[in-house]
């Protein structure tokens, strides 16, 4: 193999390697401040199909991508409300919202999809890989930096690991659930837009459902860590695009590579869990539990 | 807003709450689907007429069972969301007994086909290329059999994640989702490669050959209903051994107790891991057994699915869940909470039908997104009513901030 075909399979993984990577440094912004999210994978097939209805009517990816990334964020602000102002159970409004994301998206995308099923999609050329890799490496950098280094961070890593602690200490919890939702949602939104205008560069009815799920796992194997997202998205990118290479390769048929995403993703959660890793990037202590503050009636 | 604990559960809040839920979810629903043009009027319509079609019993039975599976680890908070994969591995072990043991399909030159159509228990399957199937099998040996199989790929399939998450804490909501994308790849994998059938349509179209007359389960004598009596049989069953069991047994006490309080069982010397996976893999036993139902009460063949949103299983896994939880996850009210979601389902595929036949509509809207839409709304409703059980919630306008 010589280096410059190496550099175009490098490449050419740039637009689901992006994908999984937003979405999963979103997941993981969300889940630092204590939010349990299952939500994940309906707002990404939602977001997948509002970003490939949007780049149909307006034939521009750019909005199309802007509006799965609002979309998104008004999801993660509601999911932030609803788990943190009220004691809800936070399993089921993630799953409840799923469902709703799974059939929001079929309702608007699908007859769109019936009349035009080409969008204004993404180019697929070097120069528009490289840009997607460098804006995806600053983007990560500045949510470790935002995360680790900043007061936000530390009071949004405060509301994950001890809400209590932090609210007497000042820290406004519902504030930074809702600052760690619209973030986290964002970026999820981002990658779907991202995994159907640039990776798939097709929209069906179930596009992108169960790849919020592989996103979910990309972030859990890298213990929520930004940078450490970065290689396990690298692989699973890698992985999911050369998928039918590796197909042609091995004489594999489409229905073991449409396998291979959630097989590895199942791998990644039992190496995770089954390593020393899972000691040294612990998940937040409040991760998914009722935050609730006796308030004294009036 | 002020939230505070109450002294007392809500009077009648078990069934209260539920009920609301399901009439705000239905509303909101019929909202969003109004918005995409979705005729108001036909909309209620074809939903009071669900709760009266004799087809619903078809469903009300096969969620009774998934029902019930669920109520089973959902009560030791053990959240099973893979019903779906484990009715899909159901599906594909009742169908390998069913088209390749307990039957099976040779291919006879054309003109020796007329000798077996008076032949007892074969069946011509495919009469331009000559494929017949020959019946090897006692029927009610195959059929329990078929049952019996799937129930044990169901049990298996649901162990996997049972197992990660007792033994390595993997979150079984996650792993059960992703399991569930596994077994319908698989499927697909298998129907179109070693299951293939022989005859022209199954090689087209990539399935199986169809399951053989003689061992399809038999239907009730109810017109306009495809109910099968094994299905009947089984969902009394899968009730019986869940109530029997959560209300008499010491395993159901301890599911009981790890639900709401797993410490207490820990520091009793119980081994809590060995709960998590039995909740798990009986709860994927009895889901399995759908599939059996399914594929030779329903399909009589397996085909690859082409569209991920709507598998074989009709979404009924998931549907399930919304049956567990509306049951408030009590046994005895899955049957009522059964009965109801059938109905809206059994609505929802009506409803599709009527869009789709009126004269230059333009509405296209999938019967996956009206089920997603409908169980979404009904859970998220739910989901925040339940807060009202246990906490009181009190507005105050102006006042303090």
């Amino acid at each position: 193999m010589n280096p410059s075909s190496i550099l175009n399979i490098t490449l050419g993984a740039a637009p689901a390697f992006v994908a999984y990577y937003l979405a999963a440094v979103g997941h993981g912004i969300f889940e630092k401040s204590g939010v349990l999210n299952l939500a994940i994978d309906g707002v990404f097939t939602l977001g997948a199909a509002i970003a490939f209805s949007v780049a149909v009517i307006y034939p521009n990816p750019n909005l199309g991508l802007l509006a799965s990334v609002g979309v998104s964020a008004l999801f993660g602000v509601f999911i932030a409300f609803l788990t943190t102002k009220f004691p809800a159970s936070h399993g089921a409004i993630g799953l409840s919202l799923m469902f709703v994301g799974y059939g929001l998206a079929s309702l608007i995308a699908l007859p769109i999809r019936t009349s035009t099923p080409n969008a204004a999609w993404y180019p697929m050329n070097n120069a528009f890989w490289i840009e997607l890799i460098a804006s995806a490496v600053v983007i990560g950098v500045l949510a470790n930096y935002t995360l680790k280094k900043t007061k936000l961070g530390a009071s949004i890593r405060a509301a994950g690991e001890n809400p209590y602690a932090a609210s007497s200490l000042g820290v406004d919890i519902l504030r930074m659930r809702l600052i760690a939702g619209a973030l986290g949602y964002a970026l999820i939104g981002a990658g779907a837009a991202l995994f159907v205008l640039s990776y798939t560069q097709s929209w069906s009815e179930g596009t992108g459902m169960g790849h919020g799920w592989v996103a979910f796992a990309v972030s859990l194997s890298a213990g929520r860590d930004p940078l450490l997202t970065l290689l396990s998205a690298a692989i699973f990118g890698g992985l999911v695009n050369n998928s039918y290479y590796l197909a042609a390769q091995f004489n594999l048929s489409p229905h073991i590579t449409n396998m291979l995403p959630f097989i590895a993703a199942l791998l990644a959660l039992v190496t995770f869990a089954a390593t020393p890793l899972k000691r040294k990037l612990a998940p937040p202590k409040e991760l998914g539990k009722i935050y609730f503050k006796e308030e004294r009636t009036v | 807003m002020i939230v505070t604990r109450r002294v007392k559960p809500l009077k009648y809040g078990g069934m209260l709450i539920p009920l609301l839920s399901l009439v705000i979810g239905v509303v909101i629903s019929q909202l969003i689907f109004f918005a995409v043009g979705v005729p108001p009027e036909m909309f209620y319509s074809t939903l009071i007429g669900g709760f009266v079609a004799p087809q619903m019993l078809r469903i009300f039975i096969l969620l009774t069972i998934i029902g019930a599976a669920l109520v089973f680890s959902f009560i030791g908070s053990v959240w099973n969301i893979g019903a779906e994969g484990q009715i899909v591995w159901g599906m594909i072990f009742s169908a390998y007994i069913g088209v390749f043991i307990a039957a099976h399909s040779i291919k006879v030159p054309l003109n020796e086909l007329s000798k077996y159509a008076s032949m007892p228990g074969a069946q011509i399957l495919d009469s331009t290329y000559g494929v017949v199937s020959i019946l090897r099998w006692n029927p009610v040996i195959a059929g329990i059999l078929m049952v019996l199989v799937a129930a044990l790929a169901g049990g298996i399939w649901a162990s996997i994640a049972g197992a990660l998450r007792a033994y390595l804490n993997i979150d079984e909501v996650a792993s059960t989702l992703l399991l569930n994308y596994i077994a319908y790849y698989s499927l697909n994998q298998l129907v179109t490669g070693p299951m293939k059938g022989i005859s022209v349509q199954a090689a087209q179209f990539g399935r199986t050959d169809a399951l053989n007359n003689a061992l399809t389960f038999s239907r009730l004598p109810i017109p306009g209903t495809t109910v099968t009596t094994t299905g009947v049989v089984l969902a009394i069953i899968a009730f019986i051994i869940v109530w029997f069991v959560l209300k008499y047994t010491s395993l159901g006490l301890r599911l009981k107790i790890l639900g709401t309080n797993p410490k207490v069982l820990q520091a009793s010397g119980i081994n809590t891991k060995k709960y998590i996976l039995l909740a798990l893999t009986i709860s994927g036993i009895l889901a399995g057994t759908v599939g059996a139902i399914l594929f030779a009460g329903d399909y009589f063949f397996l085909g690859k699915i082409d569209n991920i949103v709507s598998p074989p299983t009709q979404n009924m896994g998931y549907t399930a869940i919304l049956v567990a939880w509306l049951a408030m996850l009590d046994i005895r009210a899955v049957p009522i909470s059964a009965y109801i979601f059938a109905s809206l389902m059994q609505a929802g595929s009506t409803l599709q039908l009527n869009l789709a036949s009126v004269q230059g509509s333009q509405i296209i809207i999938s019967g996956a997104a009206i089920k997603f839409t409908l169980i979404g709304m009904v859970l998220l409703t739910f989901s925040i009513l339940r807060i009202l059980t246990e906490y009181n919630v009190r507005f105050l306008w102006g006042g303090k901030k």
